[in-house]
């Protein structure tokens, strides 16, 4: 078994470390304190001028997303106004509605009142 | 009781049995590592936005995060040096990586490794990387243990991974919480510096030549991911061996059908025989958790179709 088993190794580690001088063989654990300062100032100027470029453009983003909250807010109120509006006319319409359906009943009333007293005079000429 | 190797055997077994150990200690995977978009400053380049790394397989990958981080930290949006209570963690094609389990392990059975398979498709100029992505956040995703306390709460992991074991191999942790308060920082310490030395010389204090029982931990891929901790012992009740493939049986039945195998264990990169005794492979095979990892991989359809 265990030659078979150290073949099977040392083929795995052949195509596992093809190529591995390609690789950073980085160490485990914190970095130690020299680490950190040996390569944060050489590489400070960058980051502050990217972050910069990321500030103006997050400024730019802020300005425009602004703009498109006053559009919204005007488009908002426009809908309040009109909501406002047809709530008038449908009062009114509603009213007139109520006045004419109060005018329709009496009429019908006054129809039926005719009709009856149509009846009674045929009756009375009958008898 | 079972019956052991021969003597005039041992001299030679040994020899054999630490070039496996240095092998399996030396074993290591060519990684990219991509930075998540949404993590990126602008203005970062595509070869600024990910590391190449060469990391042992018998170690966990959060051990580098802190030289990965420092690497990839001009990119980042995230401040190495603030505290938002977010914490790193690794993803394959979405799927979160459980940093608790040795780098090889998470390798081999993430992938659903097949060894021949990938000697077969190998050439002279084909290089092995495996492309995972580094994401950030409060929530990390269920299963993922999150990051708090850096390389102490790694460490603690580790010395509890080896109480686990050591209960298992010797029915108490007694001989872990007996180290000397040295011996445990050597012990660690072999993980960090790589000391295979007194890895060895620490570890051999912990594994008894007679265990009660040996610590396995096997990993299913396909069709579900899938991890089963189990105990095993060296010898079955009848006195023989205990193989792989009885294991196997046990947990995994529907891959063995009418006299057909549908499955192949994976230990450190390689496929190891069904029938090889459980202790004989700890015993080489075993990763620096003091846990045997078998990953199962299904055969492939020509495989299949060759059987």
């Amino acid at each position: 078994m265990d030659s078979a088993l150290l073949e099977r190794l040392l083929q795995r580690d052949r195509i596992e470390s093809r190529f591995q001088e390609l690789f950073i063989e980085p160490k485990p654990g914190p970095n130690t304190q020299s680490d950190r300062e040996l390569t944060s100032n050489d590489t400070l100027t960058i980051t502050l001028a990217r972050l910069r470029k990321e500030l103006k453009g997050k400024e730019l983003q802020i300005a425009s997303l602004r703009e498109v909250i006053n559009v919204k807010n005007k488009d908002s109120e426009k809908l309040n106004d009109e909501i406002i509006s047809l709530n008038i006319e449908n009062n009114l319409l509603q009213k007139r509605f109520g006045e004419l359906e109060e005018e329709h009943n009496k009429l019908v009333k006054r129809w039926l009142d005719k009709v009856q007293q149509d009846v009674e005079k045929l009756n009375a000429n009958l008898q | 009781m079972c019956v052991n190797a021969l003597p005039r055997e041992k001299a030679g077994t040994t020899m054999n049995m630490d070039q496996i150990r240095e092998l399996v200690w030396s074993g290591a995977i060519n990684v990219q590592i991509n930075v998540k978009q949404s993590l990126l400053l602008n203005e970062v380049s595509h070869k600024e936005s990910l590391v190449n790394v060469r990391i042992p397989r018998d170690t966990y990958l959060v051990l580098y995060l802190p030289a990965i981080v420092s690497h990839l930290r001009n990119s980042l949006k995230i401040d190495p040096n603030g505290n938002d209570g977010g914490t790193y963690w690794f993803e394959f094609e979405d799927v979160p990586l459980f940093w608790n389990y040795p780098l090889g392990v998470l390798y081999d059975s993430m992938l659903a490794l097949n060894p021949p398979g990938r000697v077969s498709r190998d050439t002279e100029n084909s290089i092995n990387v495996w492309k995972i992505e580094l994401a950030y956040g409060s929530n990390p995703p269920a299963g993922v243990i999150p990051l708090i306390n850096g390389i102490d709460q790694i460490k603690s992991y580790w010395m509890h991974q080896w109480k686990q074991s050591c209960y298992i191999l010797n029915g108490s942790a007694k001989q872990v919480m007996s180290l000397s308060m040295q011996d445990s920082q050597q012990f660690w310490g072999s993980i960090l510096n790589r000391d295979r030395t007194n890895f060895g010389r620490i570890s051999s204090k912990i594994i008894p030549k007679r265990p009660k029982f040996i610590p396995i931990i096997l990993h299913q891929t396909l069709p579900d991911i899938k991890r089963i901790q189990l105990s095993a012992t060296e010898c079955k009740d009848d006195g023989s061996l205990q193989t792989v493939a009885d294991l196997a049986k046990i947990q995994f039945p529907e891959f063995f059908q009418d006299n057909q195998v549908l499955m192949k264990a994976v230990s450190n990169g390689i496929e190891v025989p069904l029938h090889s005794n459980v202790f004989e492979l700890y015993q080489r095979l075993m990763s620096f958790d003091g846990f045997l990892h078998v990953c199962i991989c299904l055969v492939s359809n020509d495989e299949y179709g060759e059987a």
